[in-house]
């Protein structure tokens, strides 16, 4: 156990973890991508209906979409397989009681989907407590059923090419009472050259600061939940993290973050981009906080000067 | 008229041919340690010798002929065994057997190290001639009082010793003279055992000196005797080689093992790709497969890392490697040997179901005081022994890195790093040995090893969207106490106590995201006590008890184990837990019994109990070894046994694992033989199985644990098995070269709990090959290589990724576990060797070289953001490391 730590705090320090490798980066947009998924609101009380959407960029022809949700999965190392068919729910739910609903597990092919938890907080936990005598494989962390049930979101997309799966937690409150979260916000983004002036586009090759307005705000005090290590929690600011991706060009960090006290806000509000290429580049912004919420800009730049 | 002349021995170190002209004086093979702790080793004499018969036919003929001996001499300075080295030429007219005939009846006196009577081999040349010998005319005579009858006034007296390690040479002839033709004069005088001499009555004048010893080079110089005034010199005399395994003591007991290696220090120092670093050499043995660079496991007959036991000593440690690999925690300066059992090892060892490797520290004797400083570009590191009397001895040393300096400097501000403490590591020993007397050894040993690692990211997110704290940290130290008494009151009886204890502090984390903390108390008491029940009959007996105090607290998610794709820790799995005072005890004895049958069968039945209270169980582990010496060449060799050993640490925790887990068990059965065709050339092929039951492994089962619905994470029902050969072609040091090949075939599996395929262990190695040698130039000099040639180790492939929206990141998604190979690894490592001998130190200076042709070994792959495209991940490049030491 303790080697494997070691040795990839070792690699850390020494800048050999496995992207350094001469692939294409992570944030380059280059084909079919799924780059963020939104679920409005981020978690969903007995009664309401969450409106789940997706930043999909990066597609050649037609893209089409299939939404589904799962119970209880098989984890990542599994490929989120799921554990439960629609029948054994089915019967599940029977168990919970008559009037418990919830939809299928296919949420359709739209852009969108539309998952409606009509059903009592009570019967879901119940529910609840009957996953936790499921077998789960390995690496799986059985639901903790404290004040909600999570359950997984997935989105296949396809074009042309090539076909991307993502899941995203689907949190299931017991109770509207809960303390509930909210997708942060990013304000103006604005390019700035070296001598500190905001430009309209951008010159080829380069280096531009980005600066991303994100309100404080975006990070929410909230208490989170009671563990054996922490019994008796005390509220803390949600931890953010920013993605930048590109159609083009080069950032200088894949990601951004504020950690309260950690990192300094203002940490995650700036970049820089260089483009080398094309004459319009793209790029698309993904704030996240620790308990679900996302938001994300996308910003069509024009790149000017001699290729 | 004819005449056979017993013309001697060179021993060993015959290999240094400009000695050929010095062979006049029979030369015991020694144990030779560090130069600056070299033991006072007086050869054997020869008191009695036969002549052989000359064979007739040869005699006729007129032919005459040389035949090469080794001679086992024991401790009472009989000969125990003849063969024959270097056969006559020509063959055919019966030299080897006559000389071998006439050598069985020789009687020396016996070889002693520091005063004790050891055994010995020795090598002899016997000449067959039918020449007179040209007559010596003498220069020398043995008393100058003898030759005038006057007051014996010494007026020429010194001191002899060894060049760079300043020791004293007992036994060497120190010769005067001066004059030519009728004229001459001259006289000899042996030096004692502080290699001093002297000479009286000398008229005043210049005269010459000359000393002369085997392996050593000759001394000749002048010097001057004045009338009414003594003369008082110190001469040094060059050694050489200052290899210290150009002579071997033979003394080892009687091998009762069918799978054991000894490396000497002095053979593990220049092995290249190794830095002289002694547990990395056990991985150039048989049944021992090829880890990762800076991994710092040994991986035993397709045991996992954990089944195999390290000790120092006889004591467990927590870490034996800085920083996974680097270096081990004890500098070579205090070590004597290691001694490698890759299975069926003997009832004295328990808790272990691999191999053990029991790292033995040097036998405390210097006869001045020595020491050394090494320099190379990981870490410096000083040795010093000083003599207390004729009866004691201490040592200490300490060595620290500095990587961090190097790293800091090389780390680049771009890389959002800060390293606040960059790898460090240093360690520290003590070691002291009181003997009294042959029935006593007091050794004391203090010993200990600090390791740590701090870093600050300057935006964590950037590493890892996962990553929600800016710092990482990871440091290890421990620390022991060794006392060790060996009681030899008689010479059927001896008895060794070892009583140690100690502290263990690891911890590795990021903040307060996942950490592991660790504070243990251990204490061990180690009693072995072995008995003489007639000549050829041993019984030994002891206990073996480990005792563990530890506070812990751990949060930490679930890691991959053997066999599961070595995915990034999952952190929605983090769980956490803590325990203060948690003691365990280990409880061990054992019986053994050593019986040498018919002067040819050695049998070593015996069987442990060990009690183990983590589970709460006990077993009784019965063992059978035997070796038949078949004739004096073959041996054959067999063994059977069962061992057993405790889940890992978290693998019994409530939260992590399964309290209710029981022992795992293996049997171990292996046979095979030995073939010695020449003294210095050992052949040893041995076929092993064994299986593994009740192992450790991962389940999807939930069980109800104080009301509560918990995964039940592990259960006892995972299996192995593992089957193989291996192969040892061993050289020890002759025509100044040592060196082995080493092949292993083997075949290890795994078969989960609940599945009912097997699947390659994870490092599951087929074919194992390592060509390893070292040459001994002349001047000191010398060049090593190594090559190696390994199967690919299993891997598991990714088959796809589903991008996890939350983490911001693609998650693989795995094939079957280790269903595909790495391609095979291959090496050629080279390290060259040269000592500079002053009169009073010595400097070397090295150059290792590792993977010299630039091999692109893979050690695995890299795979891109969504492990939609891979390639191969390369080991170490073309690495030169240089070093260099002083010693004095």
């Amino acid at each position: 156990m303790k080697q494997t730590w070691m040795t990839a705090l070792l690699m850390t320090a020494l800048g050999l973890s496995a992207c350094a490798e001469d692939f294409e980066s992570f944030n380059t947009v280059s084909r079919l991508r799924v780059l963020a998924v939104q679920l409005d609101p981020p978690d969903v009380a007995p009664g309401e209906q969450a409106v789940a959407t997706a930043l999909v960029a990066g597609g050649t022809g037609d893209v089409t979409y299939e939404w589904s949700w799962c119970p209880l999965t098989a984890g990542s190392v599994n490929g989120y397989e799921c554990l439960v068919t629609q029948e054994e729910f089915a019967t599940a739910l029977a168990f919970a009681g008559t009037g418990a609903s919830l939809p299928a597990f296919d949420l359709g092919t739209d852009p969108q989907a539309l998952f409606d938890y009509q059903m009592d907080g009570a019967a879901l936990q119940a529910l609840c407590a009957l996953a936790l005598q499921q077998q789960a494989p390995a690496f799986v962390a059985l639901p903790s059923c404290d004040d909600r049930f999570v359950a997984t979101l997935m989105l296949t997309v396809r074009d042309d090419e090539d076909e991307v799966t993502a899941v995203k937690e689907l949190p299931l409150l017991f109770s509207a009472d809960t303390g509930r979260n909210g997708n942060p916000s990013i304000g103006a983004v604005t390019f700035f050259n070296e001598a500190g002036i905001a430009l309209e586009e951008i010159t080829r090759s380069e280096r531009v600061d980005v600066f991303a307005d994100v309100p404080l705000t975006a990070s929410e005090s909230f208490i989170p939940a009671a563990t054996n290590e922490v019994p008796d929690p005390v509220e803390t600011r949600e931890i953010l993290f920013m993605t930048w991706f590109v159609t083009a060009g080069e950032l200088a960090f894949t990601r951004t973050g504020y950690i309260d006290g950690e990192t300094a806000f203002e940490d995650i509000q700036d970049n820089s981009w260089k483009v080398d290429d094309g004459d319009e580049a793209t790029l698309y912004l993904v704030l996240q906080d620790e308990r679900g919420g996302v938001v994300w800009k996308q910003i069509d730049v024009q790149v000017e000067g001699r290729p | 008229m004819r005449r056979v002349t017993l013309v001697t021995l060179v021993a060993l170190s015959l290999a240094v041919a400009w000695s050929a002209a010095a062979q006049n004086a029979a030369t015991a093979e020694k144990d030779s340690g560090e130069p600056s702790a070299e033991p006072v080793i007086v050869p054997p004499v020869l008191q009695q010798a036969t002549a052989a018969v000359y064979p007739a036919r040869a005699q006729e003929e007129g032919i005459s002929a040389s035949v090469v001996l080794e001679i086992d001499i024991d401790a009472e300075g009989n000969v125990e065994g003849v063969s024959v080295l270097t056969p006559a030429t020509p063959p055919g007219y019966g030299f080897d057997e006559a000389a071998q005939e006439a050598a069985f009846s020789f009687v020396f006196s016996p070889a002693t190290e520091n005063g004790v009577p050891i055994p010995v081999r020795i090598t002899y040349r016997y000449d067959f001639t039918l020449s007179a010998p040209e007559e010596k005319k003498p220069v020398a005579e043995i008393s100058a009082a003898d030759r005038s009858g006057q007051k014996k006034v010494v007026n020429f007296e010194g001191v002899l010793k060894e060049r760079g390690t300043r020791l004293p040479l007992a036994g060497v002839t120190v010769t005067i003279f001066r004059g030519e033709g009728s004229v001459a004069v001259g006289y000899e005088a042996l030096t004692d055992a502080e290699g001093k001499f002297s000479f009286y009555n000398l008229e005043p004048g210049d005269w010459m000196v000359l000393a002369e010893s085997d392996g050593y080079y000759p001394l000749r110089t002048s010097d001057t005797v004045e009338k009414g005034r003594k003369t008082t010199v110190e001469y040094f005399i060059e050694r050489g080689e200052y290899n210290a395994y150009d002579v071997t003591v033979e003394g080892e007991q009687l091998r009762k093992e069918v799978s054991k290696t000894t490396l000497d220090i002095e053979v593990v120092e220049k092995v290249p790709g190794t830095f002289g670093d002694v547990l990395t050499v056990v991985q150039n043995l048989p049944g021992v497969a090829r880890t990762g660079p800076a991994a710092g496991n040994i991986v035993v007959r397709g045991s996992s890392p954990e089944d195999t036991l390290i000790f120092i000593e006889g004591v467990n440690v927590p870490i034996i490697y800085h920083f996974g690999g680097l270096r081990s925690v004890v500098p070579l300066g205090m070590l004597d040997s290691l001694d490698f059992y890759p299975g069926n090892f003997s009832s004295s060892f328990g808790r272990a179901t691999g191999g053990i490797v029991d790292v033995r520290l040097k036998r405390l004797a210097p006869l001045k005081v020595g020491g050394y400083l090494d320099v190379n570009l990981a870490d410096s590191g000083a040795y010093l022994e000083v003599p207390i009397g004729k009866k004691a001895a201490v040592a200490g040393a300490f060595r620290r890195s500095y990587i961090d300096a190097i790293l800091n400097a090389a780390v680049p501000a771009s890389a959002g790093v800060n390293l606040i403490t960059a790898p460090r590591y240093y360690d520290y020993q003590l070691l002291g040995t009181v003997r009294p007397n042959e029935h006593h050894e007091l050794t004391a040993f203090f010993f200990g090893s600090d390791d740590e690692l701090k870093i600050l990211f300057d935006n964590p997110a950037n590493l890892s969207p996962d990553l929600t704290t800016a710092e990482g940290s990871t440091s290890t130290s421990f620390y022991r106490t060794l006392l060790q008494y060996r009681f030899a009151p008689f010479d059927n009886f001896n008895n060794t106590l070892k009583v140690s204890a100690g502290r263990n502090e690891i911890y590795v984390g990021a903040g307060d995201q996942v950490y592991l903390d660790l504070d243990t108390y251990v204490a061990q008491v180690y009693d072995r006590a072995a008995i003489g029940l007639g000549r050829n009959v041993t019984l030994a007996t002891g206990i073996d008890y480990l005792f563990t105090k530890a506070d812990a607290a751990i949060k930490f998610p679930a890691l991959a184990k053997e066999g599961e794709p070595g995915g990034k820790p999952d952190l929605d799995t983090v769980q956490f837990t803590s325990e203060k005072d948690s003691i365990t005890n280990a409880l061990g004895t054992f019986l053994e019994l050593e019986a040498r049958l018919f002067d040819r069968w050695t049998v070593v039945p015996g069987v442990r109990f060990d009690w183990f209270s983590r589970v709460g169980q006990s077993t009784l582990a019965p063992r059978f070894n035997t070796r038949v010496d078949v004739t004096d060449q073959w041996t054959a060799k067999a063994g059977v046994g069962a061992y057993h050993k405790e889940p890992s640490f978290d693998e019994t925790a409530e939260v992590f694992g399964n309290p209710d887990l029981g022992l795992e068990k293996a049997m171990h059965y292996s046979a095979g033989f030995e073939f010695r065709p020449l003294p210095f050339l050992t052949l040893d092929v041995t076929g092993f199985f064994k299986t593994m039951d009740d192992l450790v492994s991962r389940t999807d089962a939930t069980t109800v644990r104080d009301g509560q619905t918990v995964p039940l994470n592990y259960v006892n029902g995972g299996e192995g098995r593992v089957v193989g050969l291996e192969v040892l072609l061993r050289h020890d040091l002759a025509n100044n070269f040592t060196g082995w090949l080493s092949y292993t075939f083997s075949k290890a599996q795994r078969r989960d709990y609940g599945s009912s395929e097997w699947r390659n262990f994870d490092y599951d190695q087929p074919h194992i090959l390592t060509l390893l040698g070292t040459y001994n130039l002349p001047r000191n000099w010398s060049i090593g290589f190594r090559f190696r040639v390994v199967s690919g180790s299993p891997t598991t492939p990714r088959e796809g990724s589903v991008y996890s929206v939350d983490d911001a990141q693609y998650e693989p998604v795995f094939g079957k576990p280790n269903s595909v190979r790495l391609p095979v690894f291959h090496q050629l490592d080279v390290r060259l060797d040269k000592r500079w001998v002053f009169e009073n130190w010595m400097l070397t200076a090295y150059m290792d070289v590792q993977n010299l042709y630039n091999s692109p070994n893979v050690t695995g792959y890299a795979y891109n953001y969504d492990s939609s495209q891979k390639r191969p991940r390369q080991g170490l490049p073309l690495l030169p490391i240089i070093g260099i030491k002083g010693e004095f």
